[in-house]
């Protein structure tokens, strides 16, 4: 039994020693090694395309390119990936977005209001005793500046009787 | 529109909605895709729809086709072969090919009647020994043999490496050898005589 499979197994490594050199021996040049078979197989050849055909093709041309938008037509057959489409849209939208926030900004530019002026008065005051320089300053927030005083100078009659 | 157009352009063009441009690539790979969709297939009728199919599909996802991998003729050999691969899963018991063997007898223009039957059962000869070959095997014979394309190039088409596609045709070569073998002495001998 064991003899029957060893030999099965030298048998079948020889068949496949025969395919492998075969097998490097085929190469592109080697349709015409074969002749004998190849002009065998060429008594079977192809019928020509039916004309029908040509029409059926065309005819599912022109129902698929009608049926779809104007716009997705060029897209539809643009030979570049879906991914790389998306990422195209996308960046579109995104400039389309700033275009439009630039051209806002530029009709309503932000008013500030003018700044107030006020004089604060201040203090420095040193502490000479340390390394370290404080300076301190008097907070003026809440400070309320005087309102305008009318002078008023009324020349009364008692004035001149006195 | 003249021939420079490379296949992209024209495919593009096409999705533009140019019909001159899709006739002309269709024109151009019509006759390969439909000849190699038959010999697969085993059938005139079957084939017509399987290249009818291989250009809708370009037109429905023309998407999956990139030039810069494989040229749309490759592409369209994957597709035909494609679907000759589930229209022979769909076959439970792999039928024998349901050619018009009168619409070959018509094609076969031998002048003398002899020849004529003669070239008619070798012809029928091949094809039944063909389509007796395994799917795989028979592919790639058929885009070896009769499409004549490189090795590499059958590769792609059939999704495996050139070593097993060499294996393939060896293989079906072989069994060729063997069904065919009394039409070599026969045919030498018509020859002679």
């Amino acid at each position: 039994m064991s003899h029957e499979k060893k030999d099965r197994k030298f048998a079948r490594s020889e068949e496949d020693e025969a395919l492998s050199e075969n097998m490097q021996a085929l190469s592109d040049s080697d349709a015409s090694s074969d002749q004998e078979l190849k002009s065998v197989l060429q008594h079977w050849s192809a019928p020509s395309t039916p004309a029908r055909l040509d029409s059926r093709v065309m005819a599912s041309y022109r129902r698929h390119v009608s049926h779809r938008p104007w716009w997705r037509r060029p897209m539809s057959f643009w030979p570049i990936s879906l991914p790389a489409r998306l990422a195209a849209v996308a960046s579109l939208c995104l400039l389309a977005f700033v275009i439009f926030q630039r051209g806002n900004s530029h009709k309503n530019p932000i008013t500030r209001p003018p700044l107030e002026s006020s004089v604060i008065e201040g203090t420095e005051v040193e502490f000479s005793g340390n390394e370290a320089r404080y300076v301190t300053y008097i907070n003026g927030s809440g400070f309320q500046p005087v309102r305008p005083v009318r002078i008023q100078i009324n020349r009364g009659s008692n004035q001149n009787g006195n | 529109m003249s021939g420079v157009w490379t296949d992209a352009e024209l495919l593009q063009r096409a999705g533009g909605g140019d019909e001159s441009a899709f006739q002309l690539l269709y024109q151009r790979h019509r006759d390969p895709v439909f000849r190699f969709a038959y010999r697969l297939l085993g059938s005139a009728v079957e084939a017509e729809d399987a290249t009818h199919d291989c250009f809708l599909g370009l037109l429905r996802n023309p998407g999956r086709f990139d030039p810069q991998q494989a040229s749309l003729r490759t592409y369209l050999y994957a597709a035909a072969r494609n679907l000759a691969l589930k229209e022979h899963r769909l076959r439970k018991n792999d039928s024998p090919v349901t050619d018009d063997v009168q619409a070959e007898a018509d094609r076969t223009g031998a002048p003398e009647p002899l020849r004529r039957l003669l070239d008619e059962e070798l012809a029928s000869c091949v094809r039944k020994a063909i389509a007796g070959l395994e799917h795989l095997q028979r592919e790639a014979l058929i885009l070896f043999e009769y499409e004549e394309l490189p090795l590499a190039e059958i590769a792609v088409i059939v999704g495996a490496d050139v070593g097993a596609v060499k294996s393939r045709i060896w293989r079906a070569r072989e069994h060729l050898r063997k069904i065919l073998r009394p039409y070599f002495e026969n045919r030498s001998h018509c020859e002679i005589t």
